[in-house]
This record gives C-alpha cells, structure tokens and sequence, in this order.
C-alpha cells in the first residue's frame, strides 16, 4: 500500500485549434486541416481513456463544422470555443468534468495564452504546440493501466452530458426524474477480473475516498483470496448506458467488528444519488452480522467530502493516530434505507 | 426570517424523495425519514459555508446539528454569533 504521492496522470488534455490542434488559422482564411498526426494522437489518447476538450479562441460554428469535417467532433468534452480568457474556460472544463486542475494538460501554441492559464490555474501542465508530436510519449500521458473503463470513459461522459440535459428539462420532483433513469446499482465481490480496475480507482478517486490508500495489483489478490476480509465493487447502468464500475471498498471482517479499511466512489456519480448505496450496505451487513463498524479516515487534503459523508451518517471519532489518521465509529442506531429510486441488486456471500 | 426560508427552499429542492405530497415539518429528522439523496450531507454543509459564509468546523459535524431544518438554521444562527436561537 503506498500513500500517492508521485506525478499525477493527466485525465483531460485541453487543446487550443489553430495552429496546434490544426495548422493554419481558421479565421483569416487559411485552408486549415488537422494533420493525420495529430488526428492519431486524439484517438490514441482516448484508446488509453484520456479525455479531451477544446479552449480556442474562435467562432465556435466554424471551428465545429471544420472538426466534424474530420470526423473528431465526438471526441471533445465541453469545447470551450469563445472569446474569453482561457483560464476561465479551463475552469468550466474543470467542472464540467468533476476533476482536479493537477489532471489537465493544457497545449497551445501561443506563450502568452500558456502564461495566462498557468497565472490563474498553477497545477496545469502547460505544453508548447511545437511539442505536440511528442504527446503519445509523456509519462502523464501513459497510465499505469488501460481497463475496460477506461476505454469507456469517454462515452460514459457522453451519456453523461445527456443525462444532464434530460435532468434541467425535466420539470417534477427530482425522485421522479431519478425513477426515470431506470437505474441498476449493483454491489459484488470483486473477482480477479475487477482488479485492474480496482487498483485504477484506488489512484484516479481522490475527493470521494475516505484514505487515499493505494493498493498493488498483487495486494488487492491478497483480499479477494483471504477470509478476513470482503472486497467490494460496485457498478451503475441506466437507461443511458452503463456507467461502468464506480466504487470500491474493502471490509475486515473481525471477530466482532467490520472494520472498513477503503472506501471510495468515482465522482462521476455526485450528481446520480447514489454515492452511499455502497456505505448504506455496509452499515446494513455490520448491523446483521451483530457486530460494531469501524472505519479508517486519513485527511488526504482533497476528501473532505468523505469525512463530510461519514460524520453525516453518524459516525464518530474513536480514536486517532500520532500519524493524524482516525478511525470512526458507527454504533449503526440510524440505518438509513435504500433509496427507492434504484434497483439495488447485491450478491455478496456472508463472510 | 429571511434564513430558514433559504434553508428550507435548499433541503426541499435538494432531497432526492421530495415530492409535492410529501410534507416535510421543520421538526422532521431529514436522515431517518430515509429522504436524504446520498451526498446530500457534502451538499448541504458547502451550502451552509456558501450561502452564510461560515466556515462549518470538523467538530461542527455532527449530524445532530442538521437532522432537521430546525436545527440547521439554529445552526446557522449559532455559528453567525446570534446566540439566541430564533423560531423559524
């Protein structure tokens, strides 16, 4: 278990157009095209389930119409193609994405552009155009593991972005527009084939997990094998698409008290109302099995929101380390229900 | 009280089970009734620090200050320097 600490992985590259993602420059008439290169690099780094979105100054009709005339128009995020200062549309992007500013790049051709993100967002890794060819081989841009999800990313934004669409048209009460989505959350043991993808989340969740702990490969087979101890993953699918696996956490199952050791969800899923289907089950089998439930928090300086989400389903401090790590107690006297909502469907054996 | 209306407009759009046949009192524990939508709690307290612009301390968590709209705004109130605890 390593507590993270090396170079983060870029999850978002942010790409200025003229004369970086093409040549040319659209407005003054140029014959502008996105050279087979660079068309290469979007698709590799989207194979590798690394984002991409747009800052450019520009008409956003025309740089639009010339990106599909390339057939790339899917794969931008939230193009951000307006007049203003692009630190500000970086931070839209950001948003929009629910992720940090350490995990964007951002590549434009023009110092002044690269110096005015960088006064405003100084965790941003800035490129220079002319270095563009290179990208395929940056560390950053190379993550540890390629999964299922990973090549799914972009497409479980997508229905994402529908999603969200569908939610600000729908004018009832929100319990009704979640009914609509049809959801299917669904808790397992994770089994060898989840285990790339459990390491993944282990490094790539950090507002929405309680420890920041991070697990080998090796390690996480440990768990899935050992008697003590209940690694659970979960998965989300709705009427849009499946979501993919979006949560995890690992249990010791103790003589008499569960101790939950990790816990974190994909912050994909804030918005879903599903974010503590995971816990609420937990807090259910501690309770069945008559014993206590501890938890593990560590301040990562980022997880706030989980320490947040643990006090609020009534946790307390029990005890803390001289290494400022605690561990909560649930004495489990407020159980809160499932939200009906959503189809849970658990298949987890007693342990 | 201009508080508790915002507190109230807050917690009734924000919770997941919400409809309009659903009367939710002032009194009523928001987290037993089962009516919370998961992250609802970090929702809630980046609402209180935004809305009020109070900093909500780590040993204010405690769910016993925000298991109803009552205590939220006696809450709100307590942290702004208003000690005495005003009716909603």
């Amino acid at each position: 278990m390593n507590i993270m600490n090396e170079i983060k992985e870029i999850k978002c590259v942010v790409w200025d157009l003229d004369r970086t993602l093409w040549d040319g420059i659209l407005l003054e008439g140029d014959p502008v095209s996105i050279p087979p290169v660079m068309s290469n690099i979007i698709k590799t780094l989207d194979q590798r389930g690394i984002l991409h979105s747009i800052a450019s100054k520009n008409d956003h009709k025309a740089a639009m119409e010339k990106i599909h005339e390339f057939g790339l128009d899917e794969y931008f995020l939230y193009p951000e193609i307006n007049w203003n200062a692009k630190s500000s549309s970086i931070a839209r992007i950001r948003d929009n994405l629910n992720i940090d500013a350490d995990s964007i790049m951002f590549v434009d051709d023009e110092p002044y552009e690269r110096d005015e993100v960088q006064s405003v967002h100084g965790d941003i890794m800035c490129v220079d155009a002319r270095d563009r060819e290179n990208l395929l081989a940056l560390t950053r841009l190379n993550p540890r593991f390629v999964t299922e999800d990973s090549q799914r990313r972009r497409q479980m934004y997508l229905s994402e972005m529908t999603r969200k669409r569908v939610e600000d048209e729908f004018s009832g009460p929100r319990s009704e527009f979640l009914a609509s989505m049809r959801m299917r959350f669904t808790i397992t043991k994770a089994t060898e084939k989840d285990l790339q993808r459990a390491q993944e989340l282990t490094v790539r969740t950090n507002q929405l997990n309680t420890t920041g702990r991070t697990y080998t490969y090796d390690e996480l087979k440990e768990y899935i094998r050992s008697p003590r101890h209940d690694l659970l993953i979960c998965e989300l699918e709705d009427k849009y698409g499946f979501y993919g696996k979006i949560g995890l956490a690992l249990v010791e199952i103790g003589a008499d008290c569960h101790h939950l050791r990790l816990f974190l969800m994909s912050c994909r899923v804030m918005s879903l109302g599903v974010g503590t289907v995971l816990l609420t089950n937990i807090m259910h089998r501690a309770k069945q099995s008559g014993r206590r439930l501890r938890a593990d928090f560590r301040n990562t300086g980022r997880n706030r929101p989980m320490y947040i989400t643990f006090k609020l389903s009534n946790f307390k401090e029990a005890e803390s380390t001289e290494a400022g790590e605690l561990v909560l107690e649930n004495d489990l006297s407020i159980l809160p229900p499932y939200p009906a909502y959503l189809d849970l469907i658990v298949s987890v054996a007693h342990g | 009280m201009e508080t508790p209306d915002r507190i109230r407009e807050f917690v009734r759009s924000n919770l997941a089970v919400f409809d309009d046949k659903v009367f939710l009192g002032d009194d009523d524990n928001i987290f037993a009734l089962g009516l919370v939508d998961s992250f609802f709690a970090i929702q809630l307290i980046a609402f209180i620090e935004e809305e009020f612009g109070l900093k909500v301390a780590d040993s204010d968590l405690d769910i016993a200050n925000f298991n109803s709209m009552r205590r939220i705004a006696e809450f709100v109130n307590f942290k702004k320097g208003t000690a005495d605890v005003k009716q909603l």
